[in-house]
């Protein structure tokens, strides 16, 4: 059963004119995401593998509905993201190691302010808090400011935030990026876990071990466009490893 | 409405959360006004104080045998040469040197001599001499009368009429003028409380990137500014409030000295109309503030441009802080911005305003707000705004 759909996506943003003379080709416009169409299943995980500058958080960021396609559609099961972009949200998380909590504030009171926006009461949001809190070893610095906790600790935070609204699709962008290696298990073994629970996962990464380890299905992004798309295990069967596969890919399009 | 709370209270809750962040926003302001401004009543008491008791210290030179002066003066020395005293005057050694001609001063009151002269050096730089000047001189016009009398023989050949002085005027100006020449402040206050929370309340999202967190939820971009809005304005209404109130204890004890009129200083409409005004002019501010807020890409763009807007009320401030400023009448006046505001409030603070002015001046303000709000409103669309 496909749980995302998308078509046909486009996304420019306009240059600088700075960025223009620069570039010296002309163009007032950058494709991010030139022509993507991809579709996901159910309770798998799609990876979306590439190199920085590929257009993975361009496409995330349009999943998730905070900016919109220029072109082209995405379906959350069934339904076109912008016609109901505040009832798809519901549906929705996204984790990402470039979007930031507010420093001042703890993540007790973080998981109160979110739960309140997805329309929770505070004794529901307070009983799923310790559930998750617990489940991911964040109680003992749960009334300890967001400035103070380690990358890891925010990283855990970030996941705990993302679950308040018990999505069905989880988007993460990076996961393990910046994470020492107990951190990167912690969430690995997170990710693998929520799987288990039936939640559809799209994530980003440009660390292939990653992508070998978790995903079902793998696109491989370069200049905005997938240029390699398969499952995981016909990419095993075919290729000797996702870096191989990779490198082929880059060193034809460069 | 409900995200619209949420984000209100978690405004809110950062501030009144930390103890440092509610000492600066609340209680701080209003000390540091009421530490400034009480110094500055004081030592403005103490020298009144110290004018009303002031035993000035005067030489006088070549007296006649019964000159005296009253116990205002403190005569140190009475040998010597009139000039050679100037300079202990230069110094402010001294309050004042007087001087007698070296003629027969008994000629003078028996009227043989019409062309007497008494000099005397002052140093009008110092305020202590300038104000021994002001009673040596009521001095000398007393002797003066006197000398005239004794020479007439009858005080009626002296005195061709009588002054009768009586008091008319809207006495509630002698409270109310001081703080009419000094309202500036009061929207100064009130910019100064905005602007500390305003100033980074959107682009701090966008420059530590919170707002993608906040935007992935439910809650609509609108909702999300709308809450900030309000967050701001009772952040700065607090603020304003702290300042006030430093302010009026800061001018209590000139505010509040006994009076002898029992009659209400302001009528319960007046003070209505201050409010209004104040308030109008703070949503304007919150809503200016988020504005540059949302279009800045730094803390520090958005803080450069509300020096601009710091600029302005100062010199809109300082154009009307004259006691001799005359209201203008005409309405178009009202309609500019913050100027408007200061007009408005000197005008009822001077008893002088008219309904409508004050009406015009609120309207204008939050036509103005509702422009800045409603261009929010359409930035809010552009991702390049909202995420740069």
């Amino acid at each position: 059963m496909i749980t995302i759909e998308c078509k046909n996506l486009v996304k420019k943003f306009k240059l600088t004119k700075k960025q223009i003379k620069e570039n010296n080709d002309g163009l007032k416009f950058k494709y991010a995401v030139n022509d993507v169409s991809f579709s996901v299943e159910k309770g798998s995980i799609y990876g979306l593998l590439g190199p920085n500058g590929a257009g993975k958080t361009t496409i995330q960021r349009m999943l998730s509905t905070l900016i919109e396609p220029n072109q082209g559609d995405i379906f959350v099961n069934g339904v076109n993201t912008k016609k109901n972009p505040e009832g798809i949200k519901r549906h929705i998380s996204f984790i990402t190691g470039e979007m930031q909590f507010d420093k001042d504030l703890t993540p007790d009171y973080l998981f109160l302010f979110f739960g309140r926006l997805y329309g929770y009461s505070d004794e529901e949001i307070k009983s799923k808090r310790d559930v998750i809190f617990d489940d991911l070893e964040i109680s003992s610095y749960r009334h300890t400011k967001m400035d103070k906790l380690s990358t890891g600790m925010k990283q855990k935070v970030s996941i705990a935030i993302s679950l308040v609204n018990d999505p069905e699709i989880i988007i993460y962008d990076e996961p393990t990026n910046g994470l020492d290696i107990i951190a990167t298990n912690v969430v690995i073994n997170y990710i693998k876990r929520l799987k288990e629970q039936g939640k559809t996962i799209i994530l980003s990464t440009h660390i292939f071990e990653v992508v070998e380890e978790l995903c079902d299905q793998v696109a491989i992004l370069i200049d905005g466009k997938i240029v390699y798309e398969n499952k995981m295990e016909v990419v095993q069967s075919k290729y000797k490893n996702l870096r191989e596969l990779f490198f082929d890919l880059y060193e034809e399009r460069v | 409405m409900k995200n619209v709370m949420t984000v209100i209270k978690k405004e809110l809750y950062k501030v009144f959360s930390d103890k440092r962040k509610t000492f600066f926003s609340v209680i701080f302001p209003g000390l540091m006004i009421y530490v400034m401004y009480s110094t500055i009543v004081n030592v403005q008491l103490d020298e009144m104080t110290q004018l009303d008791n002031q035993i000035s210290q005067v030489v006088v030179v070549d007296a006649p045998i019964n000159f005296e002066l009253s116990n205002q003066f403190e005569v140190i020395h009475k040998e010597g040469n009139f000039n050679d005293y100037e300079n202990m005057v230069y110094n402010n050694e001294i309050e004042l040197v007087i001087g007698f001609a070296a003629d027969d001063f008994s000629e003078v009151v028996s009227d043989k001599k019409g062309d007497y002269q008494i000099s005397f050096y002052y140093n009008p730089t110092s305020q202590t001499s300038r104000e021994a000047r002001e009673n040596l001189l009521v001095e000398l016009n007393m002797l003066n009368d006197q000398i005239l009398t004794t020479r007439h023989q009858g005080e009626n050949v002296l005195r061709a009429f009588d002054v009768a002085e009586k008091q008319t005027g809207d006495m509630r100006k002698l409270v109310t003028a001081g703080l009419a020449s000094l309202s500036f402040l009061l929207i100064f206050f009130m910019f100064s409380g905005a602007q500390t929370h305003g100033i980074e309340s959107l682009v701090k999202e966008k420059e530590q990137k919170t707002i993608s967190s906040v935007l992935i939820t439910p809650i609509k971009r609108l909702e999300f500014i709308v809450g900030k809005l309000i967050a701001v304005f009772i952040l700065g209404l607090l603020n304003f409030v702290s300042s006030i109130t430093g302010m009026i204890l800061a001018f209590s004890k000139i505010l509040f000295a006994p009076s002898s009129s029992s009659e209400a200083l302001m009528t319960v409409g007046e003070l209505a109309m201050i409010i209004g005004v104040l308030l109008s002019l703070m949503i304007l501010f919150v809503s200016v503030i988020m504005l540059l807020s949302l279009i800045s890409k730094t803390q520090k763009d958005t803080g450069i441009y509300t020096t601009a807007i710091y600029l302005a009320i100062f010199i809109a401030g300082f154009t009307t802080m004259s006691e001799s400023f005359v209201i203008p009448s005409q309405l178009y006046y009202y309609l500019i911005p913050v100027y408007n505001g200061l007009l408005a409030v000197k005008s009822i603070l001077t008893f002088e305003y008219s309904s409508v002015s004050i009406i015009v001046t609120i309207a204008s303000s939050l036509l103005l707000s509702g422009l800045c709000i409603g261009s929010m409103v359409i930035l809010a669309k552009k991702e390049n705004i909202i995420y740069s």
